[in-house]
């Protein structure tokens, strides 16, 4: 017997925190409808685990963990190819004021390869520290925070000019 | 890593999609609930916990006392002052039963909460007699029912 969450809670839950788990179940998988597949699941087995409202690294990483569990049940292809094909969807909210800025910079996050992509992505929307995210991702402290230099290295790059 | 690196402000300006009304909708749905045990209603208790019982108790009791009513009528009655069987008297010799039939009735809950499936059970009694007056066997088949309580495993 879990701590079932109200109906209040659980969508109030989904309104505060949702967008941000979406955006990395985007990431994640190849399609919308997989997306969408792999963060229902991801809510209700987090929550279940966590016999009430999960911590956000929690949820990160089962969407993470069904992401690649999908992707090995469709095909038998490499699970960071399928990574690599995130779908091609408005990940952000539209600034009317800073809209060219705003897909400049999308476009550079999207132009990241997906393992760095994906620690800024937990990093700057997900709100995760680096033990975290190492713990999201299976890799070492180190290597995460490594990672997430690497790509802002790599953004600054490429918005020389733009942002700076 | 600077707090005021411009690169990660830029990027925190950004604000990840709303999630579509539909797919709302289809959220809110999946919200986790606890599977309750199914909510019995005070008289489906009252018919389970005692009527079923007591009436598949007093089933068994009738086919109990039927069958040894029948019996006792297939006895031979000894004679006032024979001081026994007579001379002349069948004799058992062989006695076999036969499953004819069983039909489940229904399941009830005893009080305990041990369910019991109820049967309805026919049976064949093969009997084999011999009699002292001629030494010759007889044969003789009688059906008999019977309604019985089976307790069902429980895990």
């Amino acid at each position: 017997m879990h701590h079932e969450p109200s109906s209040d809670e659980w969508r109030s839950w989904l309104r505060t925190s949702g967008p941000r788990f979406l955006l990395y179940a985007r990431q994640q998988t190849r399609s919308e409808s997989d997306a969408e597949d792999v963060l229902q699941d991801a809510l209700v087995e987090s929550w279940k685990r966590a016999d009430g409202m999960p911590p956000d690294a929690l949820v990160f990483a089962t969407i993470r963990r069904r992401a690649i569990d999908l992707a090995r049940s469709s095909d038998r292809r490499s699970v960071r190819e399928l990574e690599a094909g995130a779908p091609d969807t408005e990940c952000f909210l539209p600034d009317v004021e800073e809209r060219e800025m705003q897909r400049t910079l999308e476009d550079a996050v999207k132009s990241l390869q997906p393992i760095y992509r994906e620690v800024v992505t937990l990093k700057i929307w997900g709100g995760l520290t680096f033990q975290e995210i190492a713990e999201t991702t299976g890799v070492p402290l180190n290597t995460a925070a490594s990672r997430y230099r690497y790509a802002l290295g790599g953004l600054r790059d490429i918005l020389k000019g733009v942002v700076l | 890593m600077s707090d005021h690196d411009p690169i990660e402000d830029a990027l925190q300006k950004l604000r990840p999609s709303e999630i579509e009304p539909s797919l709302m909708a289809r959220l809110s749905a999946a919200r986790p609930r606890n599977e309750a045990p199914e909510k019995i209603s005070a008289w489906r208790e009252v018919l389970l916990r005692w009527l079923l019982p007591v009436a598949t108790s007093a089933c068994v009791a009738v086919g109990t006392f039927a069958v040894l009513e029948r019996r006792r009528a297939h006895e031979p009655r000894d004679t006032p002052g024979s001081g026994g069987a007579s001379a002349g008297s069948p004799v058992p010799v062989e006695s076999q039963d036969y499953l004819v039939s069983a039909r489940p009735i229904g399941i009830v809950v005893a009080p305990n909460q041990q369910p019991y499936r109820i049967m309805d059970v026919e049976w064949l009694e093969h009997e084999t007699v011999r009699t002292d007056a001629d030494g010759r066997a007889h044969h003789t088949a009688t059906t008999r029912r019977e309604v019985i309580p089976v307790a069902l495993e429980i895990y």
